[in-house]
């Protein structure tokens, strides 16, 4: 693709809060969906390029949004507590690649889903640090909408620029090749662990900046938010619906994902057509589609 | 501390909950063991059959246990045509194509429950409900009693249908080695096709008679169903013998963390998921493997 | 690969460039639509329930309720703002029980909707997610759907309880055990087994009843102190401990599936102590149906029970029954009095203005309320000043009000249970 889409796309996302700033709903739900590109395409580097599918990631993003809750909380600038939330998230990747990498395929992936749901059941009980099932009280003062905006539009394209730098360089080459052949690969030479790894942090570092700007903007924090394990299949979801392994389809899913069903919300009589719609597409797209909607797209593109 | 009934009473109940757990968990082994597929449907077949079991007790006034029965049936049939329609499909695919295609079908199966049912908490209650028996000062409820029994009763006909007859042996050689197993002759697609359906069928099974001890909402069965990954993880995903040991294991961890002093009792699901991570990580083969293992050296 | 090495190159700067244009903190006041009486023609207010999901039979009944009083007013020719009756435009958006969705609909009302006021959610934990934006915009709102008392320590101006919280029941219940044990019907000091499920629920219930214990010993002492997970699948291990604590009194506080699965085994296991209360449940006809005999002279603390004889709530039973044909329960109750409170507080101002009707509301001393005492007015954090009502379930499907004696047909409760004497 070239380079001067994505950048003039940016710039166009850029100046909508300049030319519409009274729109306050759509800068919100541009948030949202900012953060949720993010979240999409970080797992993406994992999911997608190292074929490693974690349905756990909301335990990176529940302990980054702890960082940033209890360090807002004491006082902190919430800016500056987002590189420690990321570092937080890195951390905990860590600790969890270390055990995880070992295993192959789904027993990687229902090991992820222990370990979110182990995660979740841990702040739920370790009250003096989190509150617990209180959750913890946050500021009601935040920034403005336009600097959420912003925010999230910069961690998004910064996102979708460390995958796209990911995905061309060395690494990026190594991870696909793992993800065909583990084998083959680490037969000539790749150290796999250390390839997934790299990837995992980045991944992480930029799920957990995520939640950090995502407590801030919602000023709540609960486990069962932040720790969720619709949080965790929401990603699996975005990115595959989207299109796994590719660099933008997690972007798309991402943007479908969110506005698509508060649009449809709006509908009284879509409300159930909602539910079913991402089950539906993920069926759908695991049996025809595995390329996802990018896929499908480009399938269409070429005829 | 405890008077000794009271640690009785731990230990027939964490013997009763295995059984309940066991007999979760024997459908989900078998699906593993002959397609190496971990279907995440489970949970959703539970709690459709639950549904099915609630309807027909409420519409022809069936006792649950009888309809558990008519849902197993069911949900045979169902799942022989899930895996023609879609499963079989992604067979040789990455196994996350089968992952993430079962945990569709597990929305779906949600998001349908909520538009016919709502979300309200559904219950059943028969004539024997809170009846229990006393077995030596232990009052044993007969609620529970019920799905220990029929585990006990389904590892029997498991284990005998695996060795004795020729679609079993034909399940397992397809589980041993797919490839050689077709060489030698076996339909692996009819093989897989049964097999999926049985192991919904027992799914099934579980959810209906479940139904006598919890009420339920399409929400229902998703930290069950982690519980029997724990299991079958722990009994070595391929063995009944296994699973019903993985049971005992994980029921007997459960009811017995109560005693450890200053334990918080919210924390009682952290032991299956971390017995989940544990034992993935650290026995592959489950704990079947390693009395394997020390059986060969001795 | 160049492409790409540019592109990581200009976007730092980028953002560096953006950084600078965007305003970083604004004081959240400026974005409060303009509501001025003189040439508004409807009031517009706003709620997002969860009308599918996890919480969709709750959410519906509070939507039913809403609208109801909605309908009311406007057929009475609309509500009364400074002598002009405007009709009422009521707004319902479904969440889904989702937090992120549940948060980004109310903006949407206060934004783009630009209603004038909003009523709250259902559930805690969307009100808690809610609750940042009546403040951020200056539109009040009035809540009946969560009751931890959290709530109401982060601040607000702008929010107003109608739901009484738990730590409320947990002191209403002490009160009325103290009661008992002064009647001399009851041990004293009263040994008091705990259980509480890890919820905010919960924890204020838990929180209430070992402060009662701490303040007066001589009344109360908890013996077991035990928490537990939602939707359990055995609570033998739990049973076995309250049994091996022999107290007198067992308290837990659980939700439906919980008390179900947890009196099932107690019955089961023949336990017995001389008075057990399982926080909110109780009268509930499905835990009823689904523990038979069982549930006979559980005591509970109700928001509201169709049970209460006062003519507030025999009228809307009535009413309810006749329009939807079922049964109303604390749901339709809190959900009809939480919209009314609402427009008597607008009417109290007599203007739309989001910070004159904020203070009108926290002024209001709203009569003829369905709850219990039938009066509805606030402290200074917004947190109702209302209580529960307690009642005993009695054999043969019936309840009984026991206390507080000054509501309507309270009757003394059966205390101890029998055959625990």
């Amino acid at each position: 693709m070239r380079l001067w889409a994505p950048i003039a796309l940016v710039i166009v996302l850029a100046l909508f809060p300049v030319v519409f700033p009274a729109e306050l709903n759509y800068l919100g739900l541009g948030f949202l969906t900012f953060i949720f590109v993010t979240l999409a395409v970080s797992w993406n580097m994992v999911g997608g390029y190292a074929g490693q599918v974690s349905f756990g990631y909301a335990a990176f993003f529940g302990t980054a949004a702890y960082v940033t809750a209890i360090l807002w909380r004491n006082g902190w600038d919430p800016i500056l507590t987002l590189p420690f939330a990321g570092l937080a998230a890195v951390a905990v990747a860590l600790l969890v690649g270390l055990p995880c990498f070992r295993l192959l395929g789904p027993y990687f992936s229902i090991a992820t889903i222990g370990i979110g749901e182990t995660s979740r059941i841990l702040a739920l009980n370790l009250d003096q640090l989190t509150g617990g099932a209180s959750g913890l009280n946050l500021p009601l003062s935040v920034p403005s909408k336009p600097w959420f905006y912003w925010s999230g539009l910069a961690l998004a394209g910064v996102a979708v620029g460390v995958s796209a730098w990911l995905r061309a360089s060395r690494i990026g080459l190594g991870l696909f090749a793992l993800r065909m052949d583990q084998d083959a690969a680490e037969s000539v030479g790749l150290n796999s662990t250390l390839y997934k790894h790299i990837a995992h942090c980045v991944s992480a570092f930029l799920v957990g900046v995520a939640a950090g700007l995502y407590v801030v903007y919602l000023s709540y924090i609960h486990p069962d938010t932040v720790f969720s394990f619709t949080l965790s299949i929401s990603m699996v979801l975005m990115g595959v619906i989207g299109g796994v392994g590719t660099l933008w389809g997690p972007v798309l899913g991402a943007t479908i994902y969110l506005p698509l069903q508060q649009l449809l919300l709006a509908q009284p009589n879509l409300v159930a057509v909602n539910q079913l719609i991402f089950g539906g597409l993920l069926i759908a797209i695991v049996l025809f589609e595995p390329g996802g909607l990018l896929g499908l797209l480009r399938r269409l593109a070429h005829r | 501390m405890y008077e000794p009934s009271a640690i009785a009473g731990l230990v027939v109940t964490a013997v009763l909950t295995a059984g309940l757990y066991a007999l979760m968990s024997y459908g989900l082994a078998l699906v593993y063991g002959v397609m190496k597929i971990i279907n995440l449907a489970h949970a959703g077949t539970m709690m459709l059959s639950a549904f099915v079991v609630l309807e027909l007790n409420h519409r022809f006034h069936l006792d649950p246990i009888l309809g558990a029965a008519v849902s197993a049936a069911l949900f045979l049939g169902i799942g022989m045509l899930l895996y023609v329609l879609a499963v079989r499909r992604v067979i040789g695919a990455p196994p996350i194509a089968s992952l993430l295609l079962l945990f569709g079908v597990w929305l779906c199966a949600q998001n349908a429950a909520y538009f016919f049912w709502g979300s309200e908490d559904q219950s059943i209650v028969t004539a024997y409900t809170l009846a229990t028996i006393p077995l030596g000062g232990v009052p044993v409820p007969v609620v529970r009693l019920i799905p220990f029994l029929a585990s006990l009763v389904a590892l029997g006909v498991l284990s005998w249908f695996l060795r004795s007859t020729d679609l079993g042996k034909a399940i397992r050689a397809v589980s041993q080695n797919s490839t050689a197993a077709r060489l030698a002759g076996i339909r692996a697609e009819r093989v897989g096709t049964i097999a999926f359906g049985i192991g919904s069928s027992l799914s099934a099974f579980a959810g209906g008679l479940l139904t006598l001890l919890f009420s339920f909402n399409p929400d229902f069965g998703h930290t069950l169903q982690l519980k029997s990954f724990a299991i079958i993880v722990l009994g070595g995903l391929e063995s009944f013998p296994g699973v019903a040991l993985g049971a005992v294991v994980l029921a007997a961890i459960e009811s017995f963390s109560i005693l450890i002093p200053g334990w918080r009792g919210s924390l009682v699901n952290l032991l299956a998921f971390s017995l989940l991570v544990a034992a993935l990580v650290l026995l592959p083969g489950g704990i079947a493997s390693l009395l394997e293992r020390r059986g060969k050296t001795e | 690969m160049s492409h790409v090495l540019r592109a990581a190159r200009v976007l730092p700067i980028f953002v560096l460039v953006l950084a600078a244009c965007a305003p970083a903190t604004a004081p959240a006041g400026g974005n409060a639509p303009t509501a001025s009486a003189p040439t508004a023609t409807e009031i517009k207010v706003g709620a997002v329930l969860p009308l599918t999901g996890a919480f969709s039979a709750s959410g519906n009944y509070f939507q039913q309720a809403y609208q109801l009083a909605t309908d009311e007013v406007n057929g009475a020719g609309g509500l009364d703002v400074g002598g002009k009756k405007l009709q009422v435009t009521l707004k319902i958006l479904d969440d889904g029980s989702d937090t992120t969705k549940s948060r980004s609909l109310v903006e949407q009302l206060a934004t783009q909707e630009k209603v004038n006021f909003l009523l709250g959610g259902y559930d805690t934990t969307l009100v808690q997610a809610q609750q940042g934006v009546p403040d951020q915009y200056k539109i009040p709102m009035v809540e009946g759907g969560g009751a931890a008392s959290a709530i109401f320590t982060r601040g607000n101006k702008y929010l107003f309880g109608t739901l009484a919280t738990i730590d409320d029941l947990g002191n209403i219940t002490m009160d009325f055990l103290k009661y008992w044990e002064d009647q001399g019907k009851l041990p004293k000091p009263l040994k008091i087994a705990l259980a509480w499920e890890n919820t905010d629920h919960g924890k204020d219930y838990q929180a209430a009843v070992n402060k009662a214990a701490k303040d007066d010993p001589g009344h109360f002492q908890v013996v077991l102190d035990q928490s537990f997970d939602l939707n359990g699948s055995d609570f033998t291990p739990l049973l076995t401990q309250v049994k091996a604590a022999n107290a007198d009194a067992f308290l837990s506080d659980a939700h439906l599936p919980d008390f179900i699965t947890m009196h099932r085994q107690y019955t089961q296991l023949g336990l017995k102590h001389k008075f057990v209360s399982y926080g909110a449940r109780g009268p509930d006809q499905k835990g009823r149906e689904a523990l038979a005999a069982a549930a006979d002279y559980l005591v509970a603390g109700l928001w509201w029970t169709p049970a209460l004889t006062d003519a507030g709530s025999k009228k809307f039973t009535d009413t309810w029954k006749a329009k939807f044909n079922v049964t109303p329960d604390w749901f339709q109750a809190l959900g009809y009095d939480t919209a009314r409170v609402l427009y008597a507080g607008i009417t109290k101002a007599g203007t739309l203005n989001g910070d004159e009707v904020r203070t009108a509301l926290a002024g209001l001393e709203f009569t003829g309320a369905l709850v219990p005492g039938n009066k509805i007015s606030f402290d200074a954090t917004g947190k109702p000043k209302t209580s529960f009502v307690m009642t005993q379930n009695l054999p043969n499907n019936d309840v009984a009000i026991v206390w507080p004696s000054s509501i309507d047909g309270s009757k003394p409760a059966v205390v101890p249970m029998p055959g625990t004497s």
